[in-house]
């Protein structure tokens, strides 16, 4: 949907849900609630950059959830060792994270995606165990405690209610950045090697050059995720950065929508709060479950929910404007979010 | 630390393990051979029959053949539900839409059997009275022996059913140019099911022989498809004998690595592996060429 | 910028779904709530399901005796996952449902995570752990209710050099906090005596296959060897591992080694086996009125898994009728600091400054599949 149609509409709904995200803790009243809300934004950034690898470009990237940990480990031993605040890791660790994504994209993006989506297995698993077992650096299986809460200025984020805000306005930078890349050329160029690797090359994009950009801005994305639950949940260890983690990530990315800046978000925190409301939903049920929505989803709704979504919603704008059918015939532009 | 003894033992002990990985890389190399898919599930192909192994001979103290001879069964039923619900609605899909559907499979498998079979780890009766045997110092457990024996008859059985049997070489046929099969005749879908079925009687395999010396647990599935994959990639992607070389030669070398550098790192070396293979050689040992980008 | 309007409506929806169950968290009874935190599923689930029913038999026990003074007493069970980070979010989800105060978490490294936490929050936290550091941190809510690794450490070197006579002794410890801390202490212990392991390998917890670590230590030479193992579940692979390479060794073990999980798991692979316990049926009337009462209500037999939760739970009710309240945690502090020969089933507690409760352990070897009881040891406490 363009701009150009609806603006009047759109201005109280985009105020109301601005509203309600900002009142959302005091709403809220439980801690733990927006503990777990903070743990849902978090993740959503990460699978923000699942999203640019898997859902725009095509790649299949299963360690996410070690980039997610080299965020939060530079993040921690930086803050920790060198008592580097918030704002110095916050500009640190997505580059870090980044780093190695390049390290681990530039040769294998070389060869063709099923030899990218096995080295990424690889990789995450060294990753973990160096981070498990390195004790005099990283802390071993002991971790890293003492992170300090986020101060920024003369404000404090040390409750979950204070976090939040940071958190949703790293989100939301995160969010509103992917969208102006999917709308970009570089966006275009993700689309084209997504569609058909070979046209792409032949039309003259330089896929190695835009998978090893997507990949390093996949790994930049997790690494921030990594840096805010640093700062979030003041310890590190390395258990958490495992590939089960990376495997949750991309249930949240195919759930919520491959492709869909929406969808990543809406996945993340549907599978975040699925399994808090639903306690006897915890552990292996809902990972149970998770695994064969997967299956059901590549099948019938390989968009995801955000897909669902889009389709529904699309066949509801034409009941509920029916003027819209008389416009001019305009080649409907799938501009997919 | 260097004398023949320990070195012996070790290599016998890593020539085990590997077998095991070797038989799952099997698995694994199949599917990938036969449809080019990577199966992220092999794991579970191996972990599912050891429970119920552990169910027919502890549980309901079923004498030992008659109980192998259930999984086998279970495991052709195992392959073609998998077949038809993880991989033939999506046969004309791009390769990830597949691999995403396995990993949905293996995580709904490993879940469900720890609902189903509880998280204690379980233990199977042994197969062999003796616990070692003795040869000139080296202790070897029967078992391991079985692993290796059988490995090797698969081999030799596989060669067989590929090269000198009309299905072996209508599978290949599908395997090679699905399209020109089809065009010749062969029923390229059962032959598929069946190379599904096939793949997932070796997972059982490996899991009856495993279960005596592993304590079975849900998730013990999923290292050792990790393992399959860095066999697979070290012997080459697709190739039969690279699978069961990488696999061979990942056991050995991970339990000498083990040994003489660095214990704790033990599982980390079967992944160098993979990444230093992906990075100079990436068709591994025996895979063609493998073409750099467009 | 975003169509599907209904994206929007979906999130919003399960957003505010989190409103309604936040305020359904709340409950007004008057109950006094224990928070355990327990390994109900990963790795050592095995191992945190017998701390579970041992704490349930427990708040049955001290709730058909009146509870506290008639405020009868929930235990509420909150699961790590076996995870350090699943520790943290448990930790925080009791001190979120109002605790008053926290039995276990159970793992030295877990506790360690979460000690920032728990003094932040100001709850009394009885634990397990056994890392030495874990009371000497400056954290006075961690109370410590089994002996710490400088005894059993101790004790285990010191029978292995002494009683047992061995000059060339080898370690296989695992990388956590526990496993890593215990073999420090027994190194320490041989130096005294100027002694030093031939060998010491290190494997990562939930390791399948000790081979390299086994023959390593073998070919150096060891006449007997430590066991410091954080889950029974790797003992009794490595006391398998050790029977099929026809090694024999003397071994001495720490607790986890002879936990019913391990006996169960390896049948008589560990046969003969000497082990540093804490609990012990045998060893005083509360043991064994522990042992009855858990076997006669599961069928199973008590071991020091199911020994601490549930002497922390009675110990804590026993604290709290003392200091004659349920939510003032200062005060619970205070008496549990002032405790002195309190009689539990894992020993008798008699609290020092720093917040360590016991400070003797047994030895015991495994015969006939029971640990078989040899003598006690006791240390002085500074």
């Amino acid at each position: 949907m363009s701009f150009k149609k609806g603006l009047p509409v759109k201005i109280p709904f985009y105020l109301a849900v601005a509203i309600v995200l900002a009142a959302l803790p005091m709403l809220i009243r439980s801690n733990y609630w927006v503990g777990t809300l903070n743990l849902a934004i978090i993740y959503s950034i990460a699978v923000l950059g699942l999203n640019i690898i898997l859902g725009l470009t095509g790649q299949l990237n299963i360690a996410q959830a070690a980039f997610w940990g080299i965020g939060a480990y530079t993040a921690a031993l930086l803050n920790t060792r060198l008592g580097w605040p918030f704002w110095a890791t916050f500009l640190v660790a997505p580059p870090t994270a980044a780093a190695f994504g390049v390290i681990l994209g530039f040769p294998t993006l070389k060869l063709s995606g099923r030899y990218l989506a096995m080295a990424t297995i690889g990789f995450g698993i060294i990753i973990n165990l160096i981070l498990n077992n390195w004790k005099e650096f990283t802390g071993g299986v002991d971790g890293i405690p003492g992170i300090t809460s986020p101060v920024l200025g003369p404000f404090r984020f040390s409750t979950n209610g204070s976090f939040y805000y940071l958190a949703l306005a790293c989100l939301i930078l995160a969010a509103l950045t992917q969208v102006k890349i999917k709308n970009s050329r570089m966006g275009r160029a993700f689309q084209a090697i997504k569609d058909n690797e070979l046209a792409a090359e032949l039309s003259g994009v330089d896929t190695f050059k835009y998978r090893v950009v997507a990949f390093a801005l996949c790994s930049a994305y997790g690494g921030m995720a990594g840096q805010l639950f640093a700062h979030r949940t003041k310890y590190v260890s390395a258990e958490t950065f495992f590939i089960d983690m990376s495997i949750l990530f991309i249930c949240m990315l195919m759930i919520g929508g491959a492709g869909s800046v929406a969808g990543s978000i809406v996945g993340a925190c549907l599978l975040t709060f699925i399994p808090e409301w639903l306690r006897f939903l915890q552990g292996p049920w809902a990972m149970a479950i998770f695994g064969l929505a997967i299956v059901v989803i590549m099948i019938f709704m390989p968009t995801g929910l955000a897909g669902l979504a889009k389709s529904v919603g699309s066949k509801m704008a034409v009941r509920l404007r029916p003027e819209s059918q008389k416009e001019p015939a305009e080649l409907p532009r799938e501009a997919s979010h | 630390m260097f004398d023949i003894t320990t070195l012996a033992q070790f290599l016998v002990t890593g020539l085990a393990m590997g077998s095991v990985y070797a038989l799952v890389a099997l698995s694994f190399a199949l599917l990938y051979k036969a449809v080019g898919i990577l199966n992220f599930a092999v794991g579970e192909s191996v972990m599912v029959p050891a429970f119920i192994v552990v169910i027919l001979l502890s549980v309901l103290r079923l004498p030992f053949l008659p109980a192998y001879l259930i999984i086998i069964g279970v495991m052709v039923f195992f392959g073609a539900v998998f077949h038809r619900t993880v991989y033939h609605p999506l046969r004309g899909r791009p390769f990830i839409s597949v691999l995403v559907s396995t990993i949905g499979a293996s995580l709904f498998l490993r879940n469900t059997s720890l609902l189903v079979f509880g998280a204690d780890p379980r233990v199977s009766p042994a197969l062999f009275q003796v616990q070692s045997v003795n040869f000139f110092g080296v202790f070897v457990p029967p078992q391991y022996l079985l692993i290796i024996t059988t490995l090797i008859i698969l081999v030799v059985f596989q060669y067989w059913l590929f090269e000198k049997t009309l299905l072996g070489k209508k599978m290949q046929a599908t395997a090679q140019d699905r399209d020109m099969a089809r065009l010749l005749g062969i029923p390229v879908d059962t032959i598929i099911l069946i190379t599904f079925i096939y793949a997932a009687i070796l997972g059982g395999i490996a899991g009856i022989l495993l279960a005596p010396i592993f304590y079975v647990t849900s998730d013990m599935g999923f290292m050792f498809a990790l393992k399959a994959f860095a066999s697979s990639i070290a012997g080459g992607l697709g190739s039969i004998p690279g699978a069961i070389v990488g696999g061979l030669f990942i056991g050995v070398v991970e339990l000498f690595c083990a040994a003489y550098i660095s214990a704790t790192y033990r599982d980390v070396f079967a992944f160098i592996i993979l990444i230093a293979v992906l990075l100079l050689r990436p068709q591994g040992f025996f895979g063609e060429k493998v073409s750099e980008k467009v | 910028m975003i169509c599907g309007r209904w994206v929007y409506v979906l999130w919003s929806l399960s957003l505010v779904f989190s409103l309604f169950a936040g305020s359904l968290e709340a409950q007004t009874k008057t109950v006094v709530r224990v928070g355990f935190i327990a390994e109900q599923t990963g790795v050592a689930s095995m191992s945190g399901e017998r701390g579970i029913r041992a704490t349930k038999l427990a708040e049955r026990q001290v709730n058909t005796a009146g509870g506290v003074n008639g405020t009868p007493v929930e235990v509420g069970i909150y699961d790590n996952n076996s995870t350090t980070q699943g520790t943290v979010n448990a930790v925080n989800k009791a001190i979120e449902d109002k605790v008053i105060a926290l039995s276990g978490p159970g793992r030295s490294t877990h506790i360690q995570a979460v000690s920032p936490i728990i003094k932040e929050n100001a709850i009394p936290a009885l634990i397990p752990g056994t890392a030495v550091q874990l009371t000497r941190q400056g954290n006075p809510w961690l109370f410590r209710v089994r002996p710490d690794d400088s005894i059993y450490g101790t004790a285990m070197a010191q029978f292995l050099m002494r009683d047992l006579k061995l000059t060339k002794i080898g370690i296989i410890h695992d990388a956590d906090a526990f496993g890593t801390g215990g073999a420090d202490i027994v190194t320490e212990t041989m130096k005294k005596s100027n002694l030093t392991p031939v060998r010491r390998e290190r494997y990562t917890v939930g390791t399948k296959d000790y081979t390299a670590q086994l023959l390593n230590i073998k070919n150096a030479g060891a006449e007997g060897v430590v066991l410091y193992t954080t889950n029974s579940e790797d003992a009794a692979v490595i006391f398998r591992q050790i029977k099929e390479l026809g090694i024999k060794w003397k071994i001495v073990g720490c607790p986890a080694t002879t936990s019913q999980v391990v006996i169960d798991l390896v049948k008589d692979a560990s046969e003969g086996a000497y082990a540093a316990v804490d609990y012990f049926a045998d060893a005083n009337s509360q043991s064994k009125a522990l042992r009855d009462a858990y076997f006669k209500e599961y069928n199973q037999e008590a071991d020091f898994l199911t020994a601490y939760p549930y002497d922390t739970l009675v110990f804590l009710v026993d604290v709290m009728k003392r200091a004659g309240t349920t939510t003032d945690r200062n005060k619970i502090r205070e008496t549990i600091l002032a405790t002195k020969g309190y009689k539990g089933a894992m020993g008798t507690y008699s609290f020092t400054p720093n917040g360590d409760g016991i400070h003797e352990a047994n030895l015991v070897q495994i015969r006939g599949g029971k640990p078989q009881y040899i003598r006690t040891i006791s240390v002085e406490q500074q």
